[in-house]
């Protein structure tokens, strides 16, 4: 199958209907832009508790967590969630860690034609490319406010997503005789990353984290709260033994950074 | 566009319209086929709007004009037979003027 046949097939269903619900998506996505920032301001971790006080299985896990983290921000749940909050936490990391941020600056200038050489179109690509430098280079001047200020601003903080899902992506592909086991459904890494990783507002999964960290050889712990029997919310390590710099926590559906110290 | 030679469109010239959002390129642009010769295609309906996925929930920023051009002469290339979609007259006659208002589900990748 060649790589342009993304054309699935047809037919529209109850399209008064279709309307009203486009419409109603439209209003909750407004609502949520409206009320909670792309990324937020740190805060306590007790925030947490009080939105499980009647469920003890997460409150259980919250005040473990507590014990373990200082703070956290939260991340828009938009589905840019989980690339949004690694970019933040990664970003900010790297604006205490200089000799880091020299191999990053590096790295992310070479991304440029290697995904070039994976298939992306030169031109779009290089848009992207272009913005996600410009925040790049503005770790240098090592102002977290500024970081913070940058990535509130749409225009700058979703090429920064856009141009992390292209990284996912090209590392799925160029590895994808590894991925392709990981992959459900009757489809090909490419049309998985077509499908479930370049388009924005898509959801983020095990494979997309894996891909990431390990393209950008960035350590991630990923805090899973779920309402499986143990008391504290599981970590996992990606890519597996890496140093840790970015701590996340996962609530099913969604993303927001933690902080240790 | 002009069809591709050696498939059921070879010969056959289609304009396309390309309207571009306010928040282009995080979403699709909303793209139909206009003029005197609209493709008769199963997933082209007669008023010009296309059932692509890449057109709605599987838009990527990284995709281009042409790339959305390769994508349908991709789709137009691959039919063996020309037939309008099952549900033509009924959707023609209630579907809103923009194509972004419709929920498109996408059940055959044959074509």
């Amino acid at each position: 199958m060649d790589s342009n046949r993304e054309t699935l097939a047809s037919k529209p269903q109850g399209l008064e209907q279709d309307e009203l619900i486009i419409q109603q998506h439209r209003e909750i996505e407004k609502e949520i832009s409206d009320s909670i920032l792309l990324i937020g301001q740190k805060e306590e971790l007790t925030s947490l508790e009080s939105e499980y006080i009647n469920d003890s299985v997460y409150l259980t896990k919250v005040q473990d967590l507590n014990k373990k983290y200082k703070c956290m921000r939260r991340a828009r749940p938009d589905g840019n969630c989980f690339f949004r909050s690694f970019a933040f936490a990664y970003f900010e990391y790297l604006l205490d860690h200089n000799e880091e941020y020299k191999h990053f600056k590096e790295r992310a200038l070479k991304s440029k034609e290697e995904l070039i050489s994976c298939g992306f179109t030169q031109f779009t690509l290089e848009d992207f490319h272009d913005t996600f430098m410009e925040v790049v280079n503005m770790i240098g001047e090592g102002q977290h406010e500024k970081l913070y200020d940058t990535f509130n601003m749409q225009g700058y903080s979703d090429y920064v997503v856009v141009y992390l899902r292209l990284i996912t992506s090209g590392q799925l592909q160029k590895e994808a005789d590894f991925y392709k086991h990981f992959i459900d459904g009757d489809r090909t890494v490419k049309e998985f990353c077509h499908q479930e990783v370049e388009p924005m507002f898509k959801e983020s999964d095990h494979i997309h984290i894996i891909a990431l960290s390990t393209a950008l050889n960035v350590g991630v712990r990923v805090r899973y709260m779920d309402r499986g029997e143990s008391s504290e919310a599981i970590a996992h390590d990606f890519p597996e033994g890496a140093a840790v710099c970015v701590n996340l926590l996962y609530r099913p559906g969604h993303y927001d950074i933690l902080y240790s110290g | 566009m002009q069809g591709a030679e050696g498939t059921i469109y070879d010969k056959e010239h289609f304009q396309l319209q390309f309207k571009f959002g306010p928040s282009y390129p995080f979403e699709s642009p909303e793209v139909i086929f206009v003029g005197q010769n609209i493709p008769v295609h199963p997933h082209v309906y007669s008023n010009g709007h296309i059932c692509l996925s890449i057109l709605s929930e599987d838009w990527s920023p990284a995709l281009s004009v042409q790339s959305v051009c390769v994508s349908i002469i991709s789709m137009l290339s691959s039919c063996k037979k020309k037939e309008r979609p099952l549900d033509n007259d009924l959707y023609v006659k209630s579907c809103s003027q923009n194509p972004k208002h419709t929920r498109w589900m996408y059940h055959d990748d044959e074509i």
